[in-house]
């Protein structure tokens, strides 16, 4: 009996399960690779049902829903210096959801990005607080640190999965209590800064720190956020290196047919991931807290999850969205500080609309699948 | 040894149940990554409800309604409407961390208690006889919903395995258009068991906030619906497979306790790693040899 193909890989649906690839389906993701026109349709939708479900979450948290949306607006456009703080919130959301949105690409499921942010956050502290004081341009080391770092942490889920067929959904969950508690272990000792109050590093020496450019305005690592995004969605569209990674996301067995080592794209995928996830950690050091303690990130590595997925893989689309989610973020503190409403509303307000546009585009393309039913 | 025993019980019993639970739901075919968000907003329920009317069954109960209530509702999702399993899992378990964490500050009032407290009660339910057997005693002066999951375990190896409910549930997933063909309904036969993975992830949520701590601290479920996940490979996706599982994990946690409580110098930090450590290395072993069932995360392309 021949099974009835996905809609995105008609002609060259596999004869069956294969090991070490997600079962039943040859394409696992491609249907969440949306083309720029489109992508944008659902992305501006999604966005506005995640603005919407905050207005019960505003009531709950006792506030007036007018004043809460207000609030969470003038944070963000009241004054130039919220849009900046708007663009440093950005940072380590854009970076860390190029982290997720690579292996995406892949067909792969980054969800370590909290363990990986943390890696290249710890490492950077390492650098950046040593003997030299760092000068113009110092700032380049600890990124690259930080880089390295994520990508031992997204790296070796990618060895499990390349190479023994490991799921990399729990591998990369694990990972990140796993770093998580290193750093918690290693605040009781010997990076615990003696004059912090609370349990924390030692501040990134000034000379590695990132600037704001502009009257002090635009932040420099939201140039950098950008120019990676711009940089990683070139290799992506415009490389034989990206094309071969955009090919094992969508179809297996015709990269295997092309040639195409699919271990060896699903370990860089993963490491490409954790790398930028690093990155991101590790711009968030140097450019806005300075320190590395049990807090230093808010659920950044799962938020960076739903941004991916609304921005539905494509690179450059991870910029818009993550401001949003910037802005979210922003408003956040903002709400927290003026009207007493509870912290954790980013997380919630980024995954719901993801399990909408996922119930949609489910559906939509299941419908095509029934209606044209493809040649075979 | 008896502490070591009734540790890895505490530790392996929300493991086991969530495990049990995501086999239904692999064993029709449906991924259910969502384990980890049900059951940590079954937590959230179970103490606030067990806080609010002062009786712990009725937070289990409420518990096991919000289990089945999610697992219906994303068996709906991903069944029916045909939204990718492992898209719509991970996006819930991320919900679920919001909300509760966002619900805990409302209910506690923010500022204040971080932790919602169930009331002191029977946290233990004494076997006599079999309870004071030597060493293996300790198995049997648990919480009663640690009976709860052991009975479970030949109940749902007999369920899956010897009556014709649990063939049909099977063949939705090793054959979905053939189970099809015969005239079962494999959308609801896959419906139905995600709710009674809800149901199951919901008692391990439970578990965790009644059989142990007795409060709700935020993310409490801590990766353990994952770690099931885990189980569930190890286990080869059968029930006594996962009991064995689960008890490894159990019992390295139990142990690592120990073994620090002996003064040797382990850090804290790492005996809370343990059962994360433990996951990497037993998945990472187990490696290509696991078969999950044919169809699992396979959405049904007919009109049924």
């Amino acid at each position: 009996m021949a099974k009835t193909p996905s809609a995105s890989s008609v002609a060259l649906e596999p004869d069956g399960p294969q090991p070490g690839l997600r079962p039943g389906s040859d394409a696992p993701l491609a249907r969440y690779v949306g083309s720029a026109v489109k992508g944008t349709f659902w992305t501006a939708g999604a966005l506005i049902v995640s603005l919407a479900i905050l207005a019960p979450l505003l009531v709950a948290g006792g506030a007036n829903v007018i004043d809460g949306y207000a609030e969470l607006f003038s944070a963000t456009f009241g004054s130039f210096f919220g849009f900046g703080l708007m663009l440093v919130a950005s940072v380590p959301l854009i970076l860390i959801g190029l982290g997720v949105a690579v292996p995406f690409r892949a067909g792969l499921f980054n969800i370590g990005g909290e363990g990986q942010l943390l890696m290249g956050a710890l490492l950077a502290v390492y650098v950046t607080t040593a003997a030299w004081g760092g000068g113009p341009g110092a700032f380049f080391i600890p990124l690259v640190v930080g880089f390295l770092g994520g990508a031992i942490v997204g790296g070796l889920p990618g060895v499990l999965k390349a190479w023994r067929g490991v799921n990399e959904i729990v591998t990369t969950i694990m990972l990140n209590f796993i770093v998580l508690f290193f750093i918690q272990w290693l605040l009781t000792g010997s990076l615990r800064a003696e004059d912090q109050t609370f349990a924390a590093s030692e501040a990134a020496n000034r000379g590695f720190r990132l600037d704001r450019l502009v009257g002090g305005h635009l932040p420099l690592g939201f140039v950098i956020a950008v120019g990676v995004a711009i940089v990683v969605y070139w290799l992506a569209q415009h490389t034989r290196a990206g094309w071969r990674q955009r090919l094992v996301g969508l179809n297996l067995r015709l990269s295997a047919r092309q040639g195409i080592s699919v271990p060896r794209q699903y370990f860089v995928a993963l490491a490409l991931g954790g790398g930028l996830a690093g990155l991101g950690g590790a711009a968030e050091l140097i450019g806005n807290q300075f320190r590395i303690g049990p807090n230093f990130s808010p659920g950044w590595g799962f938020t960076a999850v739903a941004i991916a997925l609304l921005a539905r893989g494509n690179m450059l689309a991870v910029v818009p969205v993550a401001m949003f989610f910037g802005l979210l973020q922003n408003g956040e503190s903002s709400l927290q500080a003026n009207l007493g409403i509870p912290g954790n509303l980013v997380l919630a307000l980024a995954a719901a609309p993801v399990i909408i546009v996922a119930a949609v585009i489910g559906y939509c393309s299941y419908r095509r699948a029934i209606m044209e039913p493809p040649d075979d | 040894m008896t502490d070591i025993i009734a540790a890895s019980v505490l530790a392996a019993v929300p493991l086991l149940l969530a495990a049990l639970g995501g086999i239904i739901a692999e064993r029709a075919g449906v991924l259910n990554i969502g384990l980890e968000g049900m059951m940590l907003s079954a937590a959230l329920v179970a103490a606030w409800v067990a806080a609010s009317a002062a009786t712990e069954v009725a937070g289990i109960a409420a518990a096991v309604g919000i289990g089945l209530v999610l697992g219906l509702s994303l068996g709906g999702i991903m069944v029916a409407l045909r939204g990718d399993q492992v898209v719509v899992g991970i996006a819930f378990n991320i919900l679920a961390l919001g909300l509760t964490s966002y619900a805990l500050d409302v209910i506690t009032g923010r500022g204040g208690l971080q932790a919602l407290s169930v009331p002191s009660g029977s946290i233990r339910a004494r076997i006599p006889g079999l309870a004071d057997i030597p060493w293996i005693g300790a198995f049997f002066d648990q919480h009663y919903l640690a009976y709860v999951a052991y009975a479970l375990v030949p109940i749902l190896f007999y369920a899956l395995f010897r009556t014709g409910l649990g063939t049909r549930l099977r063949a939705c997933g090793e054959f979905a258009e053939g189970a099809r063909a015969t005239g079962l309904n494999v959308l609801r036969t896959r419906i139905l068991a995600m709710g009674a993975s809800g149901v199951l992830a919901a008692l391990a949520g439970a578990y965790l906030v009644v059989g142990d701590i007795r409060l709700f601290q935020q993310n409490m479920s801590g990766g353990r619906g994952y770690i099931a996940l885990a189980v569930i490979i190890l286990g080869r996706w059968a029930p006594f497979g996962s009991l064995g599982a689960a008890a490894l994990f159990g019992a390295s946690v139990a142990i690592s306790f120990d073994v620090q409580a002996r003064g040797v110098g382990i850090p804290s930090q790492v005996v809370i790693a343990m059962p994360y450590i433990v996951t990497l290395i037993a998945i990472a072993i187990a490696g290509k040899r696991a078969r999950p069932p044919a169809e699992e995360g396979r959405p049904l392309q007919l009109s049924n």
